[in-house]
């Protein structure tokens, strides 16, 4: 049944990108973003010049390494989209489930679980803390309640330190999970409301990949001593390095092409 | 390090896992049996399909996976249930078959 007296709002892609001296992730972005367009068929808005300093190990080189991942929560002002869903430059769309969200979310749904396919991890901010919600996907409408989710990402960012203690973090770095995790916690009264969650879980491949092809329908995937066939479908690689490889690159015309 | 174990070492990273591999397409096919109607959001499984076959209104309330009541015209919704059922569990056949038959890459 569609309201006709509803009008339509416009939907899109937001990616974030802010490169370092060690990674392109702009680059990385850009092939995020053919993806997204090719399967979702929706605009895809790249946003750049966020200066956080932060630092991540880097799970190709082995080190820490520069990050700048702050400045998340100004993607509420920044979309130029009623509807907008929020990825990370490393998570590849491969298919269209994620329109499905657009169609029922009324404030914003964030990812609760996030599934490594190589190895087990923990879910928690902490050994006394809350489980982990994942910024790699968001799918938010511009509401009241959105805005004010977004602005105490924003405090809790400015005020990290505070909030890590608060909250029993283990690591010491800025991360925007959880950022998210502590606003979600904090906007629904210190508790949680499952409608703000995507139904579903994101499929995480966490450590340095050997190779990852598509053959028809299936990713042949390689990792150090491990061989996967998983099903066409959206997918969070977290190798900076084999994003930015050529053999990426050869997988998203392989994608776009089919 | 021998050739002989070398291709011994080689041919075990390449094995891959039935069970392992299984489960992940089980999962995937699951995130596709959502179907998004008036609002709400249904995984379409037997029971949907079962209780929307049976149901003797045409108009009805549903409770979707966020646990909220939608308002849904039976027919409606059980037209695009099975149509949904029967386009994902095809593909999913076609994808276990391929499966089953791969043990190294």
């Amino acid at each position: 049944m569609k309201n006709l007296e509803v009008s339509e709002k416009s939907k899109g892609v937001l990616i974030f990108a802010n490169n370092t001296g060690y990674i392109d992730y702009t680059t990385i972005a850009q092939r995020a973003k053919i993806l997204a367009e090719h399967y979702l068929k929706l605009p895809v808005t790249i946003v750049t010049g966020q200066d956080l300093i932060n630092h991540r190990y880097n799970i190709d080189s082995g080190k820490f390494e520069a990050w700048h991942n702050g400045g998340r929560y100004l993607a509420h002002e920044l979309s130029p989209y009623d509807q907008t869903i929020l990825i990370d430059g490393d998570y590849f769309v491969f298919d269209d489930n994620l329109l499905k969200i657009l169609d029922v979310v009324s404030d914003y749904q964030i990812t609760k679980t996030n599934n490594y396919v190589c190895s087990q991890h923990s879910n928690q901010m902490g050994q006394y803390s809350l489980d982990t919600l994942w910024a790699t996907v968001m799918v938010f409408n511009k509401t009241p309640k959105t805005k004010m989710l977004f602005d105490l990402v924003g405090a809790i960012e400015r005020n990290y330190q505070y909030y890590r203690d608060l909250y029993n973090i283990e690591a010491r770095n800025f991360r925007n999970d959880y950022a998210f995790t502590i606003a979600d916690n904090i906007i629904n009264g210190y508790s949680s409301d499952s409608k703000n969650y995507l139904p579903w879980p994101i499929v995480s491949v966490p450590g340095p990949i050997d190779s990852l092809e598509l053959k028809g329908s299936n990713f042949y995937l390689k990792t150090a001593g491990q061989a996967f066939v998983l099903p066409k479908q959206n997918i969070h690689l977290m190798s900076k390095a084999w994003i930015l490889s050529d053999e990426c690159q050869r997988l998203i015309e392989a994608a776009t092409n089919a | 390090m021998t050739t002989t174990t070398e291709n011994i070492i080689n041919q075990v990273k390449q094995a891959t896992d039935f069970q392992i591999n299984k489960r992940a397409l089980q999962e995937k096919i699951k995130i596709d049996l959502h179907l998004a109607y008036n609002g709400g959001l249904f995984l379409v499984d037997q029971t949907l399909l079962a209780f929307l076959s049976t149901w003797p209104t045409d108009e009805l309330f549903v409770e979707d996976v966020y646990g909220n009541p939608i308002k849904c015209l039976r027919t409606e919704l059980l037209q695009q249930a099975r149509e949904c059922y029967q386009s994902v569990m095809n593909t999913w056949h076609i994808q276990h078959e391929e499966l089953r038959s791969v043990r190294k890459i």
